[in-house]
C-alpha cells in the first residue's frame, strides 16, 4: 500500500491543478491513498517534513517534490507507481 | 529603504532532530495566517522573533502622506522581526500575509527558553548572523567596486533571489521597486537607473513596463560576471 500526501496552499492554483489532477488519477486505483494536506490545517506536519513550498509531493513519508507542477507528478508516478 | 531587521535564507529548524524539533515546539509558538492576516503590528515588532517555513510575508509601513510602502518581501526560510534588535526605533512596521503562511514565533521569554534548551540550535544562529554579517560586508565591496549597470544587475540578481527559481528563464522582481528605490540602492541618480534600465532592456536582459521589471536570469548572470572581469 503507498500513501501519497500533497501538501497544498488552499488559495494557490498551481496546488488546486496538482490536486484536481491526483484527485481523478487515484480514481479507481488500488493499492494507493491519497490524502490532501492543506498547510493552515497541519503546520506542525510542514515543519517537520522540512516542507517551504506548495504543492509538495510526499510518498510514504518522502518529501518527492516542492513546488511541484502537473507534469512532475505524472511523470513521477508513471516512473514509480505505474503497476498500482 | 529598508528598516526592517531580517535574515534570508537560514532555514533554522531544517535538519534538526525530530527529538529537538519537539522540544521546539513545545517552547516556541507555531502560528498560521491566511492571506492579507496580519504577523505583527507596529507596537509588536520589537517584541517578536519569526522563522518563516511556508508563504511569502511583506512589511510595509505608511508613510506620513498614507501611502503603504513596501520594505520587503520575505521567504520561507527568512527570519525577521524586531526582538534581536531590542529597540523600537525607526519607522513603524506592520507584517501582512502574502499568502497562507506559517511561521514559528518567539517572543523574549520564549527565545530565552530556545537559548537554554537547544544552545545548539541557537549557536547555529548566531554562526550564520556571523556569516551573513561578513557575507553582506564582501556584497558591499563588490557593489562600491563595480560600474553602476553591473551594480544594478547584481542588486536586482539579489531582491529576485535567484537562486529560488531553478526552472525559469525570466523572474519578475517583487515587489515593483521605482527608479529612485533603486538609485538610493546602488548609490546613483535615479535618471542613471533609467538609463541603465532603457539599455538593458535593449540588450533583452529586462523587460516589463512602468515600475515592473522582469530580468532574464541567465543573460543578467552572464553579464554580472563579464562586467566584473573589468572592475574599476
Amino acid at each position: 500500500m503507498d500513501t501519497i500526501r500533497l501538501f497544498i496552499a488552499t488559495d494557490d492554483a498551481a496546488c488546486t491543478r496538482v490536486k484536481d489532477y491526483l484527485e481523478t488519477w487515484i480514481v479507481d486505483r488500488d493499492g494507493v491513498t491519497l490524502e490532501i494536506v492543506p498547510v493552515l490545517e497541519n503546520p506542525v506536519q510542514l515543519i517537520q517534513l522540512g516542507i517551504n513550498y506548495t504543492p509538495a509531493l510526499v510518498v510514504n513519508g518522502m518529501v518527492i517534490s516542492q513546488r511541484c507542477s502537473v507534469d512532475e507528478v505524472r511523470e513521477w508516478l508513471h516512473e514509480h507507481l505505474l503497476d498500482t | 529603504m529598508d528598516t526592517s531587521w531580517h535574515i534570508r535564507d537560514i532555514h533554522l529548524l531544517k535538519g534538526i532532530s525530530p527529538e529537538e524539533l519537539e522540544k521546539i515546539f513545545d517552547i516556541t509558538h507555531t502560528m498560521t495566517y491566511d492571506r492579507g492576516d496580519i504577523l505583527f503590528h507596529p507596537e509588536e515588532h520589537p517584541h517578536r522573533l519569526y522563522f518563516l517555513h511556508h508563504g511569502r510575508v511583506k512589511s510595509y509601513t505608511i508613510t506620513p502622506d498614507g501611502d503603504l510602502h513596501i520594505l520587503q518581501i520575505f521567504h520561507p526560510g527568512d527570519a525577521f522581526g524586531g526582538l534581536l534588535m531590542g529597540v523600537a526605533e525607526g519607522v513603524p512596521i506592520w507584517a501582512e500575509a502574502h499568502d497562507q503562511v506559517v511561521a514559528t514565533m518567539m517572543d523574549e521569554f520564549c527565545f530565552k527558553d530556545f537559548m537554554r534548551m537547544t544552545p545548539n540550535i541557537c549557536f547555529k544562529l548566531f554562526q550564520y548572523m556571523a556569516n551573513r554579517h561578513a557575507h553582506d560586508i564582501t556584497h558591499l565591496q563588490k557593489l562600491i567596486h563595480c560600474d553602476a549597470k553591473t551594480r544594478l544587475i547584481l542588486v536586482l540578481l539579489h531582491l529576485v533571489r535567484v537562486n529560488e527559481f531553478p526552472r525559469e528563464d525570466w523572474i519578475e522582481v517583487y515587489p515593483p521597486y521605482t527608479h529612485a528605490d533603486l538609485a538610493n540602492m546602488i548609490g546613483v541618480a535615479r535618471t542613471t537607473v533609467s538609463e541603465i534600465i532603457s539599455d538593458l532592456k535593449a540588450e533583452g536582459v529586462l523587460k516589463g513596463r512602468g515600475r515592473q521589471l522582469v530580468i532574464n536570469k541567465h543573460a543578467a548572470l552572464e553579464l554580472a560576471q563579464s562586467e566584473e572581469i573589468g572592475v574599476r
